[in-house]
């Protein structure tokens, strides 16, 4: 047997989040991420008390993802970009009854049912709420094979810290190529115990409700409220990656994969005396505009690329609290930027 | 047995469509008429497909699914194959997709395969998830073997970790490869090596055949090289 795998970004995920303690699955296929509802399908049915459900919709897995974090499991769905959409309700839910889980999104082209290649369009509905109400979701974004089993690891241990869903948001690309991975130790005996709250036999103590509402609109603000200074507390987990910020031409945003194609650009710049740097934010919600706010000013340009219509430059449009000129490079539909297409931007915006 | 019907199967992401590309490419020097199917029913991205334009410019015929539905995730099966199977004057390869669902779609041609005779051989990357030692090895096989309704002849070694590929990677998951040939006791046809890792690790010693494959599904950030590779490898392109 050996130790480091091949894997691909969908099957990193699954056996990172068994990896993590992760026991109960509840999704429905769609591509580009069924090969990772195979893969918990395959390991899964194989591990004694493990549950495994291929549901009937979007909306049912969701629904049993509610039931299970309620019943206090290591739970998880995925889909991708049309199949986020239907979940959006439960996910709502899910946040007010104060729930962890860890939602997947493996994005494709949009709107609509869009293509099946990849894009990063799903910003916005991610980061912002996605659902009715006032809340968020804890978003990671991964840009590599390893990073997205780390990051999902991750994702389990903050839902559960904040008792608040976590998403990964990938994309097509990144959920289908295929790089090393290796996972490192992890206690499952670490998971914080669920047992004040979560339902299960009443025998022997007081009965529990979980729900997701409260009639009293005091008594609902009250939950609003709580839920706020959670937001307010989780901002301290806010991560992002700084490349080559010693004295850059121009610096660019970017995040998941499109950073690795900026990766490249920065390398094919070197050869023509320019300068690229690079933030990555790694945490998409939290944003992190602190770093972003002490960055910028290191260059007079910016230019944030993304792929989609501009969705996470507008957030670093408030981090730079008008400090820097900030421009926007996108393609969309399932197209994926390519390192020469951005370094022709950096070049004009240089001009 | 016939030796130009040659079949790629095995598990998903094992490097079934780098390995069949590759060998399409080495069979121009000496064939005319050299066809490659995509039958892969299972993969959204990275399939033979993708490189149909310049593979035909270069020599190779593809078939696959065309028009509009050459990018939908359908299960779609092209009419041409049964033909090309037919056909004698071509060397035939098959791009199967992944693990015992994608050689599902072998089975459909059993009843032409099973005249004809062909080379069905399991292409196995032991870092791979489902294939890492000869019990798991045997289970696919097995599996591919049902579903397909054929019999797997040979394996192809294919032990990588792509960039992290080094001769110790080689070695050890070659061995498993090896464990797996005595066990079902079938031949290992030949040990894939990619030409950038074997200029780096140097000319190596093995008991079997080393093919050399290059690498032509690349990511967005790489350098494209794949025209550079086809052509290197491929006929002049005719005009």
């Amino acid at each position: 047997m050996v130790d480091r795998l091949l894997m691909r970004g969908n099957e990193a995920i699954g056996e990172a989040a068994i990896h993590a303690g992760c026991r109960y699955y509840f999704g429905y296929p769609i591509t580009p991420q069924s090969e990772l509802i195979a893969y918990m399908a395959k390991r899964l049915l194989k591990i004694e008390g493990a549950t495994f459900v291929q549901s009937e919709s979007e909306l049912a897995a969701i629904n049993m993802v509610y039931g299970a974090a309620a019943a206090g499991g290591r739970v998880m769905t995925s889909s991708s970009s049309p199949g986020i959409s239907l979940k959006q309700e439960g996910i709502s839910y899910i946040t007010c009854a104060e729930l962890p889980c860890v939602i997947v999104n493996i994005m494709r082209g949009g709107p609509g049912l869009g293509s099946i290649q990849p894009a990063q369009g799903d910003y916005f509905q991610a980061t912002k709420g996605g659902g009715h109400g006032d809340y968020h979701l804890i978003v990671l974004a991964p840009s590599t094979v390893q990073e997205l089993a780390d990051l999902t690891i991750k994702a389990f241990d903050l839902s559960d810290k904040y008792r608040n869903p976590a998403m990964i948001l990938g994309d097509g690309l990144l959920g289908q190529m295929m790089e090393p991975v290796e996972f490192k130790e992890y206690d499952i005996n670490s998971i914080p115990s669920k047992e004040s709250w979560a339902l299960g036999s009443s025998h022997g103590r007081e009965a529990r409700t979980i729900v997701p509402f409260n009639l009293d609109a005091g008594e609902m603000e009250k939950i609003n409220n709580r839920l706020k200074q959670k937001y307010i507390d989780m901002q301290k987990e806010a991560e992002c990656e700084v490349v080559n910020m010693d004295n850059p031409d121009i610096i660019v945003v970017a995040y998941g994969i499109v950073a690795r194609i900026v990766k490249t650009a920065i390398q094919k710049a070197k050869k023509d005396g320019i300068n690229i740097g690079l933030l990555r934010p790694i945490t998409l919600y939290p944003f992190p505009s602190a770093v972003i706010r002490e960055n910028v000013h290191k260059a007079k340009k910016i230019l944030v690329t993304e792929m989609s219509m501009g969705q996470m430059v507008e957030d670093v449009e408030l981090a730079a609290c008008g400090k820097a000129e900030i421009s926007f490079y996108g393609r969309t539909g399932g197209v994926v930027i390519s390192p020469v297409e951005i370094l022709e931007e950096v070049k004009k915006l240089l001009k | 047995m016939t030796e130009d019907i040659i079949i790629f199967t095995g598990s998903f992401g094992s490097g079934k469509t780098e390995i069949a590309i590759n060998q399409s490419l080495a069979m121009l020097q000496k064939k005319e008429r050299v066809i490659l199917v995509d039958l892969d029913i299972v993969n959204p991205y990275f399939r033979t497909r993708d490189k149909r334009e310049k593979l035909a410019e270069i020599g190779v015929e593809v078939i696959a699914p065309e028009g509009e539905f050459a990018l939908a995730d359908l299960p779609l099966i092209s009419p041409e194959i049964k033909g090309s199977i037919q056909d004698t004057n071509r060397v035939l390869f098959i791009d199967v997709g992944g693990d015992e669902i994608g050689a599902k779609a072998l089975a459909s041609f059993y009843t032409v395969l099973k005249d004809t005779g062909y080379q069905l051989n399991m292409v196995i990357n032991p870092y791979r998830p489902f294939t890492r030692n000869s019990e798991q090895i045997e289970v696919m096989l097995k599996d591919i073997e049902s579903f397909s309704r054929l019999k797997i002849n040979g394996l192809i070694s294919n032990p990588n970790l792509e960039k992290q590929t080094d001769l110790n990677v080689i070695r050890k998951g070659h061995e498993i490869i090896r464990e797996s040939a005595a066990r079902l006791n079938l031949p290992i046809k030949y040990l894939t090596i990619e030409k950038s890792i074997y200029q780096k690790i140097g000319q190596q010693e093995f008991n079997e055949k080393i093919v050399l494959i290059q690498r032509f599904m690349e990511l967005p950030w790489e350098e494209p090289e794949t025209e550079r590779n086809i052509n290197k490898n491929g006929r002049e392109p005719k005009d």
